[in-house]
């Protein structure tokens, strides 16, 4: 068992079932530490439809034989450092909803690289302190990078962000999984990483 | 020829920069797409041994909105035997391909990014045949997928 905690990357495309895959692998994990289960919600509630369909995933999330315990956190990960014990399972879905809001919280320093490279240094402390505080921390991301990135500066801005994130908690990570259609395909797992990458030799 | 693709800011040069220890090849070139429009980078008495081409994808778009489809997959299919030639011609020379995959997303609305897409799949394709190894990256893990 890990003493400072885990790391576990988890990525798809919208309705890939990487969301139940997450919750499944919490759910089986809480059952062999006997902690807790946390979910950190990073949406924010704009309009009805989202505060209904935040409300959906709550019910959903409580109707099994779990107890989830749900924060919600659309800004500072760092803030939720101090609430989970050793043997907690936390699942937080997603780093793309909290770049999303870290980056348009202030609009005038929106094209400013150094504001940029803060925001990708505050997210990763972030995770890294939920990450010492607890068992394991599970992160959802999600597969937006294989099309055309030019439709605008403000886009390639998003892009290079959430790929930099992607790969530095994919590094971090015990295991990373890429879920397509509902089934995950492990990507890296800690043990048998070296075989799997075919080596570095040439 | 080595061809490695994946989503864009997937770490594809990190990844070719740490495989491939850059530095140790005598002569060394790095030709960014986006910032050369012509890819006949090579000439005959060249002394590079390494060449990273990166971001194929900007260059199969710009054949892709002056030429019919069938005639981009023709001038890169010989584009690619003209680079192969180049690396198999000289002694210790090598040549990465690197390329964004943007095949993935919702059907583009303007038909030149429709023909883009299309093409650079088809291209893609082509370019797989044509390596001798290629590999998949995903947020900086690589994959051998030949």
């Amino acid at each position: 068992m890990a003493e400072a905690g885990q790391l576990i990357f988890i990525s798809g495309g919208v309705r890939s079932g990487k969301s139940s895959f997450a919750e499944k692998t919490a759910m089986e994990l809480t059952k062999k530490t006997q902690g807790n289960l946390h979910y950190i919600a990073s949406g924010v509630a704009f309009d009805e439809e989202m505060k209904d369909r935040i409300k959906r995933h709550q019910q959903q999330r409580n109707e099994g034989e779990h107890q989830w315990v749900t924060w919600e956190e659309p800004y500072f990960l760092h803030n939720l450092s101090t609430v989970f014990q050793p043997n907690d399972i936390v699942l937080f879905d997603c780093l793309t909803n909290l770049l999303n809001n870290r980056l348009f919280q202030t609009e005038e320093r929106l094209m400013d690289p150094s504001f940029h490279k803060e925001i990708r240094i505050s997210i990763i402390e972030g995770i890294l302190s939920v990450q010492k505080s607890c068992h394991t921390l599970i992160v959802v991301s999600n597969e937006i990078l294989n099309e055309p990135i030019h439709s605008s500066d403000l886009v390639l801005v998003y892009a290079k962000l959430l790929g930099r994130l992607n790969q530095q908690v994919v590094a971090r990570a015990k295991e990373a999984y890429l879920v397509e259609a509902g089934i995950p395909i492990c990507m890296k797992k800690e043990e048998d990483d070296v075989a799997f990458r075919d080596g570095w030799s040439m | 020829m080595h061809f490695v693709m994946g989503g864009a800011c997937n770490g594809k040069a990190e990844w070719v920069r740490s495989h491939f220890c850059l530095g140790q090849y005598p002569h060394e070139n790095w030709i960014k797409a986006y910032e050369c429009s012509n890819y006949d980078w090579f000439s005959e008495d060249s002394t590079d041994s390494l060449v990273v081409l990166e971001g194929i994808e900007y260059w199969i778009k710009d054949l892709s909105l002056q030429y019919e489809s069938d005639k981009v997959r023709q001038i890169w299919k010989e584009t690619l035997l003209n680079w192969d030639r180049w690396e198999k011609d000289g002694c210790k020379r090598k040549l990465i391909i690197i390329g964004s995959d943007i095949t993935r997303g919702i059907v583009p609305v303007e038909k030149a990014d429709r023909k883009w897409r299309d093409d650079a799949g088809w291209t893609f394709q082509d370019t797989v045949q044509l390596c001798d190894r290629v590999d998949h990256i995903w947020y900086g893990i690589g994959q051998r997928m030949k």
